[in-house]
């Protein structure tokens, strides 16, 4: 996975036995980048050659011996994918499906056939490659991506991990590491044990070394498919600092204590870019057909992030998208929509001053706001004791939704206020 | 809403079976069911099995060898002790379908899943007994079991659901020197569970649980241990 | 290694349900909820009571469970895991009604639709009743029936959620008379 924080939190204590013996050969991580993410650029000539083995580990249509723990796994992920079918939250637009489809095979081409990739409707930035082939890509990455060279940025990367035949390698690694930690245990008591089992109950987490090389392999594709490699730092410095503002403090500390080169990362991604571009002919970034292909689930995937109720994340995703120019209505609503159910000092101002903003755009651009506008700004000024234009906010919404399933419920409050 | 999943029913279940006995089976029946295999029609499901081998550290790793041997030899033992009923046997899997009839089946098998699972959780450990069960059994497929019975014409659905693992050299040893120490390690387990379905109405008919630490599915000898185990008290 | 998760929550279900089990309602008996409300209920419930929370089922908890969590106060979470909405003064029960959709979607279920929704009164308290359909992320459909009243500015909250073939049904009705007559104390 491009990112593994989610799994590493909820493995939590019962993975601390592996973690603490990785953590403690690096330094604290207390000190969270604040800055932006940016990095300063070393010269022409200053850049490190950089030697990458992008060669696959295995052939085209590999499948591997019934026999061996790599067919098991292959076995228990193909049963997986099998059960995918039925799962509400399996995107089956075929629009969609066929672009994402497209941006990979200009990656994996002659193994574009022995990957399967499905979008799934899902918030936060995440996607996630199985050793049979089997590649999930949510709805929340597709959302922050900018550009088709980013989201091959995620896809190389992905690809690079079955490329390199990461999962398995890493859960010989883990299995032997515990098996042997069993034995050492087995003298001083049985309780580690039992963490050890629930810790294995799944193919688990790359390892660093396996990420930085999925970074590197996954930028040479990149470059060898024609987009711009630099687009992956730039990608890289947005999540860092969507982490960094992140409520979740558990996510956070796991994210950059288990990615300790996380500042370093950054700066790798970009060295590789411009040694790859040294010479060679301008890339392509492919803005236009990424926005165009989603422009029309920005709303539903922005009301997934809304419900996770991650405001500060989410702050940093509209902020982003805000300086992109994408789609300035909705964004400008969701902003109302976040600071209204944040209700932090100060947040009703900026709801109503963001909702005002969202009305405006839409009215420049001669398209309809989203419905829930004028009741969210109705809201909003029953909090402020504006009664009279709560009114007219209400009135306004029923008049644009009568039949909204809520209505009743402005009716309600229409005759509270008179 | 709570979801299960076979592990967390499974550890429920290892918490309420304190003594691993070496094959248990507890079989359910529903209270007014008259089952009339004779003549009928019965639709076998997909058989839902699963084999590990237990690491030493006691991680589940999936074997597909050992499951393919597994699925052929209960495939089998099946065929035989069917075949002494007078009844029609179709199985899903022979019959071609397409995506969507294929989706629309998993979803009752889904359904079935989740009925099975809370069967489990609240029949087999005593602490999750529910007071108005106590001497009821009356879970159904429903409405739900209408899509098998119109699509396979069939009378009745035989669901089958084995999870099996087995230690590993590492394990063994672990297990051994646990003895010494005079601590008992977990080594290998089967659980499962089959139950048939009256396609008419939908109602679960008999359920039947096992659990056991002996059985080996993998071999032609064994294997029909485990299967009878399966179907222990088999209506008809 | 959500599994992980899901075994320490199964475990820890199993160890609290082994203090005391499920007890049987019988109809027709006064029943006090969270010492908040009492009510009548006209069939038979499976009942387990753990710390704040109160658990009802028929079949199963995970065919039909009805759950009341009462006396939510200010700043406090509505549903007990990591991504539930907190509850907060001076909401109105039009924010309180967002704010279920909202927890379902943030619980991973899909295709959410409010199949009906209306403001209530209770006691002399503003609430509201609402019914959703969706689906899990099996794609098995569900529908889930909510009942939300404030009042000396708690929230108290009464879910009941089941499989929409069959084991829905058989508590809806039941549910429903209950969120309707359920009287504070």
């Amino acid at each position: 996975m491009w990112m593994k924080m989610k799994r590493l939190i909820a493995a939590g204590t019962a993975l601390s036995v592996l973690s603490a013996c990785v953590a403690s050969t690096q330094p604290q991580q207390n000190a969270l980048p604040t800055d932006g993410g940016q990095v300063s650029m070393p010269a022409l000539d200053q850049l490190e050659p950089v030697e990458v083995n992008s060669t696959p580990e295995l052939d085209v249509n590999y499948r591997p011996k019934v026999t061996t723990d790599e067919g098991g796994w292959w076995m228990k992920m193909d049963r997986y994918e099998e059960s995918l079918q039925t799962h509400a939250s399996l995107v089956r637009d075929e629009d969609l499906n066929a672009y994402v489809r497209g941006v990979l095979c200009r990656l994996a081409k002659d193994y574009c056939k022995d990957i399967r990739v499905y979008v799934v409707r899902k918030p936060g930035f995440n996607a996630s490659m199985a050793p049979n082939g089997l590649m999930e890509v949510r709805t929340g990455l597709l959302l922050r991506v900018e550009n088709e060279a980013q989201l091959a940025t995620v896809l190389g990367h992905e690809l690079a991990h079955y490329y390199k035949l990461h999962s398995i390698k890493n859960w010989r690694t883990q299995r032997n590491t515990l098996d042997a930690m069993a034995f050492l245990t087995l003298g001083t008591g049985i309780i580690g044990l039992g963490a050890t089992i629930i810790a294995l109950g799944g193919l688990s987490s790359y390892s660093r070394s396996n990420e930085a090389e999925a970074d590197a392999v996954g930028l040479v594709l990149m470059d060898q498919a024609g987009y711009d490699p630099a687009e992956a730092a730039m990608l890289w410095g947005k999540v860092k600092r969507e982490y960094a503002a992140s409520k979740d403090a558990d996510m956070r500390n796991s994210f950059f204590a288990s990615h300790p080169e996380a500042q370093q990362r950054e700066k790798t991604l970009d060295n590789h870019a411009r040694w790859l571009k040294r010479n060679g002919p301008e890339r392509e970034i492919a803005q236009a057909p990424l926005r165009q292909r989603l422009a029309p689930y920005l709303q539903s995937f922005l009301e997934d992030e809304l419900a996770q109720g991650d405001f500060g994340a989410l702050e940093v995703v509209l902020h982003d998208m805000e300086e992109a120019g994408r789609a300035p209505v909705l964004v400008a609503y969701f902003k109302g929509e976040l600071y209204r159910k944040r209700g932090d000092e100060g947040d009703l101002e900026k709801a109503r001053d963001s909702y005002l903003a969202a009305e405006e755009y839409a009215k420049e651009r001669d398209v309809d706001a989203p419905s829930g506008l004028y009741r969210a700004l109705g809201l909003i000024s029953l909090k402020e004791g504006e009664q009279e234009r709560a009114r007219m906010n209400f009135e306004q919404y029923l008049q644009l939704a009568p039949d909204a399933h809520d209505a009743a419920f402005i009716r309600q409050m229409l005759e509270q206020i008179s | 809403m709570y979801k299960f999943n076979t592990i967390k029913v499974m550890s429920v279940l290892l918490l309420g079976l304190t003594v691993a006995a070496c094959q248990t089976t507890k079989v359910h029946k529903a209270d007014q069911g008259v089952v009339q295999l004779n003549g009928s029609k019965v639709l076998v499901m997909p058989l839902d099995v699963e084999l590990y081998e237990l690491s030493a550290a006691g991680a589940n790793e999936p074997r597909a060898d050992w499951t393919q041997q597994a699925e052929a030899n209960i495939k089998q033992i099946l065929d035989e002790r069917l075949g002494t009923y007078s009844i029609q046997v179709v199985r899903s899997e022979d019959l071609a379908k397409s995506e969507e009839l294929a989706i629309q089946e998993k979803r009752v098998i889904k359904f079935h899943e989740v009925v099975g699972n809370n069967i489990r959780y609240h029949k087999i450990a005593a602490f999750n007994n529910l007071p108005t069960k106590q001497d009821k059994f009356d879970w159904t497929l429903a409405e739900k079991a209408a899509f098998l019975r119109d699509y396979y014409d069939a009378d009745y659905a035989l669901f089958i659901s084995v999870r099996d693992s087995y230690s590993s050299a590492g394990r063994a040893a672990i297990i051994a020197i646990g003895m010494v120490l005079g601590v008992g390690i977990q080594g290998g387990q089967q659980v499962g569970h089959a139950s048939l379905v009256d396609l008419n109405d939908g109602d679960i008919e008999w359920f039947n649980f096992l659990y056991s630490s002996t059985g080996d599915l993998r071999k032609k000898e064994t294997a029909p241990r485990v299967v009878d185990g399966l179907l222990a008290d088999f209506p008809g | 290694m959500k599994m992980m998760k899901q075994m320490v929550a199964a475990a820890a279900l199993a160890l609290l349900a082994g203090c005391n089990g499920y007890a049987l309602v019988k109809p027709e008996q006064e029943v006090k909820i969270a010492d908040a409300f009492s009510f009548k209920t006209t069939q038979e419930w499976n009942r387990l009571k753990q710390g704040d929370s109160d658990f009802w089922t028929l079949d199963g908890i995970g065919l039909q469970l009805m759950s009341v969590k009462a006396g939510i106060k200010d700043g406090e979470k509505i549903a007990d895991h990591e991504k539930a909405a907190v509850y907060k003064n001076g909401m109105t029960t039009l924010e309180l009604l967002e704010m279920i959709k909202t927890d379902l979607v943030a619980t991973d279920q899909h295709n959410i639709e409010i199949l009906d929704s209306r403001p209530i009164k209770s006691g002399g308290y503003d609430g509201f009743i609402a019914e959703y359909r969706f689906e899990n992320k099996d794609g098995l459909e569900y529908k889930s029936l909510v009942r939300g009243i404030v009042h000396d500015d708690k929230l108290s909250l009464m879910r009941y959620s089941g499989l929409t073939d069959y084991y829905y049904n058989r508590g809806r009705s039941d549910v429903e008379q209950m969120m309707v007559s359920m009287q504070p104390l």
